[in-house]
């Protein structure tokens, strides 16, 4: 029973949203499918205080076991410290209308509104900056000329990078521009391999999808 | 001379950070023409009749904000000089404190009334489900606006029901959910036109979306968003950005040359050795 109820409720609801898909609007199936996407969207809101919850719990684990301590307490630290915040004296709504009316003075924050300005967007903008210097590193070491293909993955690479640069707009080959080059490159052989990778994906999520439906994958269910 | 293909990388990292912060503190900067895409989308905006109503979709996030905030004014300064409606909504939590500045440096200088010229929904989960959702109706899951405020007493959402009733989306994303949801959930079942600014290294997965003509154009990057600002006339972050990042890649393109003479220099060697 505990497998076979869960295997018929995806079997019922898979089956009856792809049927949904081709019914006009209004119709009740239709009407139904929507019910059921209002479901999803609260259950994805759950999802949130479940993903708290599971990292509060392995890191209190590997906290417990040495593992990174450190980080686990910092972590834990911060999130219990901006939960706390958020929850006691919440999202300011006057800070936050004082903003779109026009009233917002530089300094008028409450707790909860400093730490995302003032901790979590410069630590969030420094983290991202970072990978320019790793990008560097791996640029210098790995495209290396070692053979024809990868003469072309270096050169295409490089003329994109140029692409970027404002004033490269006005140096042409020929009576070819550089934009132009880029753009092509963008638009031919770049959406050549993205839509290859589109469709090989599409056809994965069908196919599982159909295994999940059918009951033929069943590792969702957890156990063996 | 094979010393080329094995400099240290913490010299790599020193001269790039130079390269980096000499520009941006004496605010060097290099302009070139707005892309073609940049101005499919300024045209877009520019046709819209008066009235018409335009959902921004600020799907980013502090990581991304350097890339996706300009252009993002940029184009509430666009929208603000036409006589349109604008509504907005995130897909991720932390794009609310984002939208909100951009909101409070253009609508208000504008002259603009929070919500009769405009309005934040705000954040809402559910990811592309939530978009599927809003093909049907907006207002189901966003029944009020971020100050609790319900829809129906909000002047901007007058006759705004769902999507159909949208003249032009405009997703700024850095991600997943983002612009391909945006595209694969609804734009594929309207129709509407749909512009996108984007991250830089999210803007060539979205191009077969402009090639199917599902997206009228792409905002990429901060070059995206200084094409942006040079076309509305504000320059800002953007443009102020291009030095910086223009010497940065030219230095990656310099470094590369390098490690390849290095590396060509060590192979002929080596072959020579070998001979």
């Amino acid at each position: 029973m505990r497998r076979t109820v869960p295997l018929v409720i995806t079997f019922i609801a898979g089956t009856f949203m792809i049927v949904s898909f081709f019914f006009h609007e209004g119709s009740i199936p239709h009407k139904l499918a929507g019910r059921v996407k209002d479901w999803g969207i609260i259950i994805a809101a759950f999802a949130v205080v479940l993903g708290t919850g599971n990292i509060i719990r392995v890191s209190l684990h590997k906290a417990r076991r040495g593992e990174d301590r450190a980080y686990k307490i910092v972590l834990l630290v911060c999130l219990f410290t901006t939960m706390g915040l958020g929850l006691v004296l919440g999202v300011d709504p006057r800070i936050h209308k004082s903003w779109l009316i026009g009233t917002w003075r530089e300094g008028h924050y409450n707790p909860f509104d400093w730490i995302y300005n003032q901790v979590q967007l410069p630590l969030g903008a420094t983290m991202f900056s970072l990978l320019v210097f790793y990008i560097t590193s791996a640029a210098y070491r790995a495209f290396r000329v070692r053979s024809l293909e990868a003469g072309i993955l270096l050169g295409t690479a490089v003329l994109v990078l140029l692409g970027q640069i404002p004033f490269m707009s006005y140096a042409s080959v020929g009576d070819v521009s550089m934009d132009s080059i880029m753009y092509w490159i963008m638009k031919v052989p770049n959406v050549a391999a993205k839509r290859a990778i589109l469709i090989g994906a599409a056809m994965g999520i069908v196919s599982m999808s159909l295994k999940i439906i059918l009951g033929i994958e069943r590792s969702y269910l957890g156990g063996d | 001379m094979e010393w080329l293909s094995r400099i240290d990388r913490r010299w790599l990292y020193l001269v790039m950070a130079a390269v980096i912060i000499v520009p941006f503190l004496t605010q060097t900067t290099f302009k070139g023409p707005p892309s073609q895409s940049a101005k499919t989308i300024y045209h877009a905006i520019e046709s819209l009749p008066p009235g018409a109503v335009v959902l921004v979709s600020a799907d980013y996030d502090p990581g991304s904000e350097a890339e996706i905030y300009p252009m993002n004014v940029a184009i509430f300064h666009h929208l603000a000089h036409k006589d349109v409606r604008v509504i907005c909504t995130q897909l991720w939590p932390q794009g609310r404190p984002l939208v909100e500045k951009a909101l409070a440096k253009v609508y208000y200088p504008a002259g603009k009334k929070y919500g009769k010229d405009f309005v934040n929904l705000g954040y809402k989960s559910g990811g592309q489900l939530l978009i599927n959702k809003m093909v049907e109706s907006i207002r189901a899951p966003f029944p009020t606006d971020v100050f609790g405020t319900p829809v129906d007493r909000i002047p901007a959402m007058r006759g705004v029901e769902s999507l159909k009733d949208v003249a032009l989306v405009i997703s700024l994303s850095a991600g997943t959910p983002g612009t391909k949801e945006w595209v694969q959930q609804a734009q594929a079942k309207l129709g509407f036109p749909l512009a996108a600014g984007v991250t830089a290294v999210t803007a060539p997965d979205i191009f077969p979306y402009l090639n199917t003509g599902q997206l009228i154009g792409i905002l990429g990057g901060l070059r995206g968003a200084a094409d942006y600002e040079t076309l509305v006339d504000r320059p800002g972050r953007g443009v102020r950005g291009m030095g910086p990042q223009s010497t940065g890649h030219l230095l990656i393109v310099l470094f590369i040359v390098l490690g390849n003479i290095g590396y060509l220099l060590a192979r002929r060697k080596a072959k020579g050795g070998d001979g």
